[in-house]
């Protein structure tokens, strides 16, 4: 009894386990990815980093492969290579325009039921130019294209100028109602890949596009990154701790507010009242375009559903765009290393 | 030798027969016969062995005395009171006690016509001096080590702790030997349940010789199989003394500078002989970096061959391009590179330590800097895991009390990374944990202390409080007894 009672319990440990021998050798790991929609198949585009001894940048080799289906153009792109690729280090994955318009839903669910893909890999939408051509692309880093541009993506998002989408965040949004996606987007400038600006969803279709300035506030407004920064005209106004909040007021006449709290680097109280307006109105700006082009980025058909579903309901999935948004803008003056404003 | 065949008789020259068939294999043993000056004049035997003795003491004590004796001959009780110089002097003592002294450098005494043997204290054997012991140095404190003589260690220790309740009980040991140990205490602090257990597993030995603490060691202890050591062994009088007071029982073997200290438990692996010498705040500092090197010494190559082979999404992306390109041309999977370079490493050391010291330290050299320098370049083995065997082999240096657990539990952990990675990690570490909390040793638990609970004693485990702070009657066993009662 009590070894059998070993044995099961042994047996259970290993069956626990759900890793697999894979050592670090055998492995290619791939470092960015880009998938373009070929006549109803998936074209899955991978950078595989080679570690260089002699360099402190890997290099890196394309490869691809075609399916009708992300799991099987996952298999194929890796198959003829002697190491097997692992996705799990890849930092971003460029959606192609081609993807883009005919709706990304079913290549967002493939990708999170995927063992293969990290949930936490960014998404890109590509603008201008088709998603495989960007990782061939030049980086002034020297490290793989794709590799840097997940870098430039990770400081972007810090300092404001981009919203984070990975790929859970991404697939959370597209199940939940009253959210909408939003990518931050990538083209190729040159012959440098850049982020340009933020791709808007509605449910999983692409709707328009934010330029740089107006991704810059979107991204206050959804609060991810620790810094940013807006300007008014010649100056800048170097913002921290930012928290914003929003909430819906149903009573009367339905009506969203959003509240935005943040420190600005400034010596004086006039400096920070001038960025809190600064801020507001170009948060207005935003938030039209946003009701303009029906993504409702920032949730706030959730808030509105959170404070009264039975309205909500009743008004419709897209009331939201109509409804009246008021912007709160708080901003402290704090002292900073880093200056006033210039 | 056939003890019980000592049978002197009063006749001087068969006594002198009998001990040289006796001894007639043995080179070193020395009859030399002493007249006195009187008519009839006193005849006396002495039989000891050369090296075994302090020649100017027979001299002066013995031989002179009789020598220049010049009444009638006396008989052996009455010579040791008006014609022998001696202090310590058994008279006829029984026939195993007189060998037993015999052998260990005392001299027989025979006069004629007298078959009762006097023995004389005349021990004289090479010693060294109580130099401090190597492999147990502290900054600041005490220098004295114990050395190979029995009574000097025992002198050592009561020079320590002058009071009458410190006690030595006497035994032999080892069937040839004889070897003479002596269990130390202090009566009222000391746990008797503790001693009582001592004594009766000193008593079921039967070895016929025992020439280290650690024979008595592997016998006495409670769990023979574990790496976790249950007895203590130091060099140190100041930490016997030390123990004592703390109600520990201390066993000192003839012949060894190395005493046994009991019961012994995980608290102690982890304390360094000057931590009660030097400020407290930097004893605690130093006390929490010797735990953290066990651990990072057992685990650090576990975790590393775990990471490498099962979660490499754990390693940042930068790391793992390194530590692929440092695997280049290497033909091992990294499981087999490590436990490679850890034999490697192991063997390095054993050579370092078997060698003569300065021999040793340019082998450490050569090993550690040249062939990990040159296995790297002939791609024998990757950059990162020289570093990570040799920075797990140096964490371990600063724990010596738990060199066995160290290298036994590395290499296990090692295994249960390989089948299971960080979840075996978990597991193995679990494993060691569970065998922990059932260890024993002389019936206190292994983990007295260190556990949650237990109110009698927290001033010198995960922390040692000054000594203002510390309440003598609260340390260790001695709070230990308290709680018992």
């Amino acid at each position: 009894m009590k070894r059998m009672l070993t044995g099961l319990i042994t047996g259970l440990c290993l069956l626990l386990g759900g890793c697999s021998w894979k050592d670090a050798s055998d492995l290619s790991p791939v470092t960015a990815g880009a998938i373009t929609r070929e006549n109803g198949q998936y074209l899955l585009t991978a950078e595989v980093a080679i570690p260089s001894a002699d360099s402190a940048s890997p290099d890196s080799v394309i490869v691809s492969g075609k399916a009708s289906g992300i799991p099987q153009a996952i298999d194929q792109t890796g198959a003829g290579l002697d190491a097997q690729l692992y996705w799990s280090h890849a930092r971003v994955l460029l959606l192609d325009k081609t993807l883009l318009r005919d709706g990304i839903r079913d290549c967002i669910q493939s990708l999170t039921h995927s063992s293969e893909v990290r949930p936490a890999v960014r998404l890109c939408a590509v603008r201008n130019t088709d998603a495989a051509s960007l990782l061939d692309s030049e980086s002034t880093s020297g490290d793989p294209a794709g590799f840097a541009l997940g870098d430039s993506i990770s400081y972007a998002i810090r300092q404001s100028q981009t919203p984070d989408m990975p790929l859970y965040r991404m697939a959370d949004r597209m199940e939940t109602a009253g959210i909408d996606p939003v990518l931050p987007a990538v083209s190729l400038k040159g012959t440098q890949a850049v982020l340009s600006g933020s791709a808007l969803f509605s449910g999983d279709v692409l709707y328009g596009w934010l330029d740089e300035q107006q991704t810059g506030i979107l991204s206050i407004l959804l609060a991810d990154g620790d810094t940013a920064a807006i300007y008014d005209t010649d100056t800048r106004y170097q913002l921290s701790n930012i928290r914003t909040e929003i909430a819906a007021k149903t009573d009367k006449k339905p009506h969203i507010t959003v509240i935005v709290q943040t420190d600005v680097a400034c010596e004086m109280d006039v400096q920070a009242q001038q960025a809190a307006r600064c801020l507001q109105e170009q948060s207005c700006m935003v938030i039209s375009a946003l009701q303009q082009a029906g993504c409702d980025a920032l949730g706030f058909g959730r808030a509105w559903q959170r404070e009264d579903a039975d309205s909500w309901k009743q008004a419709g999935t897209d009331a939201w765009q109509t409804v009246p948004v008021t912007v709160h803008v708080t901003c402290h003056a704090v002292q900073s290393a880093e200056g006033g404003s210039r | 030798m056939n003890l019980s065949a000592f049978r002197f008789t009063t006749n001087l020259d068969d006594n002198i027969k009998q001990m040289k068939e006796q001894f007639s294999h043995d080179n070193t043993f020395i009859c030399r016969m002493v007249q006195g000056r009187g008519s009839p004049a006193l005849r006396a035997a002495l039989f000891f062995f050369d090296g075994m003795v302090e020649s100017s003491n027979i001299n002066e004590s013995i031989i002179k005395p009789i020598s220049l004796w010049e009444e009638a001959p006396l008989p052996m009780d009455a010579v040791i009171d008006e014609v022998l110089h001696i202090d310590d002097c058994p008279f006829d003592p029984p026939v195993d006690k007189l060998v037993s002294a015999f052998l260990y450098g005392d001299t027989i005494v025979l006069v004629d016509g007298d078959s009762r043997p006097a023995v004389v204290n005349t021990k004289g054997f090479a010693k060294r001096g109580p130099d401090e012991p190597d492999n147990e140095k502290v900054l600041r404190g005490p220098r004295e080590g114990f050395t190979e003589a029995f009574m000097g260690n025992l002198a050592l220790i009561r020079r320590r702790l002058r009071t009458p309740d410190l006690c030595f009980e006497f035994s032999q040991i080892g069937s040839v030997s004889h070897t003479t140990v002596s269990v130390c205490y202090i009566n009222g602090i000391a746990d008797q349940t503790v001693l009582q257990a001592v004594k009766q597993r000193l008593k079921q030995i039967e070895l016929d010789a025992v020439l280290d603490a650690n024979y008595l060691s592997e016998l006495m202890r409670d769990d023979r199989f574990s790496p976790f050591p249950t007895t203590g062994f130091t060099e140190r009088p100041d930490i016997v003394a030390a123990k004592l007071l703390e109600g520990r029982i201390a066993i000192v073997v003839d012949g060894t500078p190395v005493v046994l200290t009991v019961p012994h438990i995980l608290q102690e692996t982890f304390q360094a002989n000057d931590d009660y010498y030097i400020s407290y705040l930097y004893t605690n500092l130093t006390r929490w970096l010797r735990v953290l090197g066990f651990v990072l010494t057992i685990t650090l190559p576990a975790i590393y061959v775990a990471l490498l082979t099962w979660h490499q999404e754990m390693i940042p992306t930068r790391l793992l391009f390194s530590i692929a390109a440092s695997r280049q041309g290497v033909p091992f999977t990294t499981f087999t590179e490590a436990v490679g370079i850890l034999i490697i490493f192991e063997i390095l050391k054993e050579a370092g330590t078997r060698t003569p010291e300065t021999i040793g330290q340019a082998l450490s050299i050569v090993g550690g800097l040249v062939l990990g320098q040159a296995a790297v370049e002939a791609r024998f083995a990757s950059a990162p895991m020289v570093i990570v065997i040799a920075f797990s082999g140096v964490t371990a240096l600063i724990v010596p009390k738990l060199r066995t657990a160290t290298l036994l539990l590395r290499f296990f952990l090692l295994i249960c990374a390989a089948i299971l990675g960080l979840y075996g990690i978990l597991l193995g570490l679990a494993c060691i944990l569970a065998h922990v909390c059932r260890l024993t040793s002389f019936g206190i638990p292994y983990l007295t202390n260190i556990l949650a609970g237990e109110k009698h004693n927290g001033q010198d485990v995960l922390f040692r409080f000054p000594w203002f702070a510390m309440k003598p009657d609260k340390r260790f066993l001695a709070g230990w007894n308290e709680v018992r009662r």
